[in-house]
């Protein structure tokens, strides 16, 4: 196969994959809304480009707005990275199909690194960056120059997903990955504060604030380091394109399911600990919050305000991104059963008890989520803080349980391993995806509701954060319906997978 | 074309999972790869796909080896389990898919199929918008194996390719594997729990045991006695 031919293919495939994914398979109005979600999601992001001045002007006023964020975009490249890490899958899944057939290892890889660039976590960046460039930078430094400033922002960003494609073939799988990224981030924050140096605000800032000036030279350097970045890839890539690279085989010690009654809460928490240890999502997925609690807590407590700018950059992502990782989480710890669901029941176990240690997984989850915000803006805005924790209670109160009682619907089709954000972790009927949809909405809606015309940040928003809250709270009072409703779902659940494909 | 090893060796965590400091498949030869669990035969298969990277040696398809040139995939067919299938096609789109990679016409595609017709038993083909993903677990099977033989490939490797099928299609199946390998002269590796089957259509049949080829049996014996040497090795213990 050419490389021409090589890259067709590739691409419709990705075309088929994703034209027939759960969402395509709806009825028409479902689909609708689905595309509804997509586009209030990238709203999010429009929103956050297109009022980032007016966030920054309220948290740092009298200062150059641009001058200010070009010191920061770096930093929020440097935290997009640590969420692509654990996001961004390697090929291997993808293309496995393909590597015992005549297409060439070199070429499958060039073509896989090119169709990359689509990746839409490649959007996100850019889709925060375009309103700001066009209200700000475009009127106030001119065409050419605000030309140059986005050619680099763009640059930059696709040089960040090759960087993390690479970092993810050199460190795959590994504690010491995570450790080492933890280290990283924690050292230079630490190294900046130490020497008061600035390290990677004077960087940033000196890169596009030379964008601004109009130097074309500049852009030599996300240039230099896309190039590098790609060829990089594409070598550890092409080198580790096998199945059974970061998969040693483990030894596996057979589950134990005579359970002492007395000891049979622990037992099981042991066994979803266990269990929790060996799926790659959830391990990833919880130590991604980890990561956040230990490097938000650093940073803050060594550089303070310094990312304050930062922190009302990032807030808002934390609504769709919130439910679109609580859901596949819940999807992934419904899913487990496939494997021993049957030998579980046919034991000495009530269901109820097993449901149980599932919501108190969950609720470590919530919390964890909830640290992870709150490490990361304690110090910098109170406010914020008072926003995070409404958005906790709604989180844990409300959202945990609508998506632990859609993914009991959904699990079926999940595979073990799959990506957090496949697409067929997402599959439901209608009424989840609208219901999801108003979900995420929710909490948008209440603070325009609240703010009136425009979207601001209010000092006087207590009551929004009451509202927002409000519902969380009144399903945390419902916990015993909560767990009556999730029994029958699972009940429900464990004769639907019996029946198999032949329920199709 | 000729499969050669030479010095390979497996490991994981620097435990050894695969020894074959020399082994030959000659050309046209009917392989049948015997062993426990963990014999290391599903190890064996993918580093002669170079879908494992071998700790040391080589493995050689028709004298290159298959780390370092590809031009191996031109005529080899192969199915090792439901992850080499594109779940997301219907069976005829995956079928058309792995038939353009080996540059084949769909008139060549379905008049291989046709031929393949009874193997299906009127499961795979002409099921209007069925996806993969939505056929059992046996067909889906079935499928792979269609697809590794559809180029008429000039070797062919299967790993398990009896595990899920019904007996109507395992018997077709071996009917199948024999009439490639004595008319089109394929050479053919399979692995298998199933002594009855390798014993009743390899040419040659391999024991593994913990990584290394323990016994290599030229299948001339009677049917019957090899049969029952095989099942005395593996009654051991019992």
């Amino acid at each position: 196969m050419t490389l021409s031919s090589t890259l067709t293919t590739l691409l419709a495939l990705g075309w088929k994959r994703f034209s027939r994914s759960a969402y395509f398979r709806q009825r028409l109005i479902a689909r609708i809304f689905a595309i509804l979600m997509g586009v209030y999601l990238l709203g999010n992001l429009v929103f956050i480009g297109y009022f980032l001045d007016a966030i920054v002007e309220k948290l740092y006023p009298e200062q150059n707005i641009p001058r200010l964020l070009n010191q920061h975009i770096f930093h929020f490249l440097v935290i997009l990275l640590l969420a692509r890490f654990f996001i961004q899958k390697l090929p291997t899944v993808q293309l496995s199909p393909c590597l015992p057939l005549p297409f060439r290892k070199s070429r499958l890889v060039f073509s896989y690194l090119f169709l990359y660039l689509l990746n839409g976590l490649n959007h996100i960046p850019i889709l925060v960056a375009i309103p700001y460039w066009a209200k700000i930078i475009v009127p106030e430094f001119g065409f050419t120059a605000s030309m140059l400033w986005l050619l680099g922002f763009c640059l930059l960003t696709f040089a960040l997903n090759f960087f993390v494609l690479k970092i993810k073939t050199l460190l795959f799988d590994r504690l010491g990955a995570f450790i080492g990224l933890m280290a990283l981030f924690v050292g230079s924050a630490w190294l900046e504060n130490v020497t008061e140096a600035k390290l990677l605000a004077s960087a940033s800032g000196w890169l596009f604030d030379g964008l601004l000036s109009g130097a074309a030279l500049y852009l030599i350097v996300p240039f230099a380091l896309l190039l590098w970045s790609a060829g990089s890839s594409f070598s550890a890539l092409r080198r580790r394109l096998y199945l059974d690279h970061g998969t040693a085989p483990r030894r596996r010690r057979p589950l134990f399911f005579h359970f002492n009654a007395s000891r049979r809460l622990l037992m099981l928490l042991f066994l979803e600990l266990k269990l929790f240890a060996r799926n790659k999502v959830l391990r990833v997925l919880w130590m991604m919050g980890l990561i956040y609690v230990v490097v938000g807590l650093a940073i803050n407590v060594l550089t303070r305000d310094r990312l304050a700018v930062f922190s009302g950059m990032v807030f808002l992502f934390y609504i769709p991104l919130g439910t679109l990782l609580i859901f596949p989480y819940a999807v992934s710890l419904f899913s487990w059963e496939g494997r021993y669901f049957d030998g579980l029941l046919s034991r000495n176990l009530k269901l109820a008890e097993y449901i149980d240690v599932k919501l108190l997984f969950m609720g470590i989850g919530g919390v964890t989520f909830y640290a992870v915000n709150l490490a990361l803006f304690y110090w910098t805005s109170p406010l914020l803080r008072w926003l995070l924790s409404a958005l906790f209670v709604h989180f844990v109160g409300l959202l945990i349980f609508i998506c632990i009682y859609q993914a009991l619907d959904n699990s079926k089709s999940i595979k073990i391993n799959g990506s957090i954000l496949d697409t067929s972790a997402m599959q439901g009927k209608f009424s989840h995806v609208l219901l999801r949809l108003l979900l995420m909405a929710y909490p948008a809606i209440v603070l325009f509701l609240i703010n009136g015309e425009k979207i601001t940040l209010n000092e006087n928003g207590f009551l929004s954060f009451g509202l927002i809250g409000a519902p969380g709270v009144l399903s945390l009072f419902m916990v015993s319906f909560w767990r009556k409703a999730l029994f029958k779902k699972f009940k429900a659940k464990k004769y639907s997978m019996a029946e198999g494909f032949r329920q199709k | 074309m000729k499969i050669e090893t030479k010095n390979l060796v497996k490991k994981y965590n620097d435990k050894v999972v695969l020894n074959l400091p020399q082994l030959v498949v000659e050309s046209g030869e009917l392989w049948g790869l015997v062993g426990n669990n963990g014999a290391g035969k599903t190890t064996f298969l993918r580093l002669i796909l170079d879908l494992t990277q071998a700790s040391e040696g080589q493995v050689f398809s028709n004298g290159t080896d298959v780390a370092k040139d590809e031009s191996w995939k031109e005529y080899t067919g192969s199915y090792l389990d439901e992850g080499f299938v594109i779940d997301f096609l219907t069976p005829e789109e995956f079928f058309r898919f792995v038939g353009a990679t080996y540059k084949m016409s769909d008139n060549e595609i379905r008049a291989i199929l046709e031929r393949l017709r009874p193997f299906f038993n009127g499961e795979i083909l002409d099921q209007d918008k069925k996806y993969i993903r939505e056929f059992s677990k046996g067909n889906i099977q079935k499928i792979g194996i269609a697809a590794a033989m559809l180029s008429q490939p000039k070797v062919l490797i299967l790993d398990e390719p009896f595990a899920n099928l019904d007996p109507t299609s395992q018997i077709s199946l071996k009917r199948i594997l024999k009439e490639l390998n004595q008319e089109k002269k394929t050479t053919i590796l399979i692995s298998s729990h199933n002594l009855n089957h390798v014993t009743e259509i390899c040419t040659q049949i391999a024991l593994l045991e913990k990584g290394n080829i323990i016994r290599e049996v030229r299948n001339t014996a009677q049917f019957g006695q090899l049969l029952a040497e095989l099942e005395s090795y593996f009654a051991v213990g019992n």
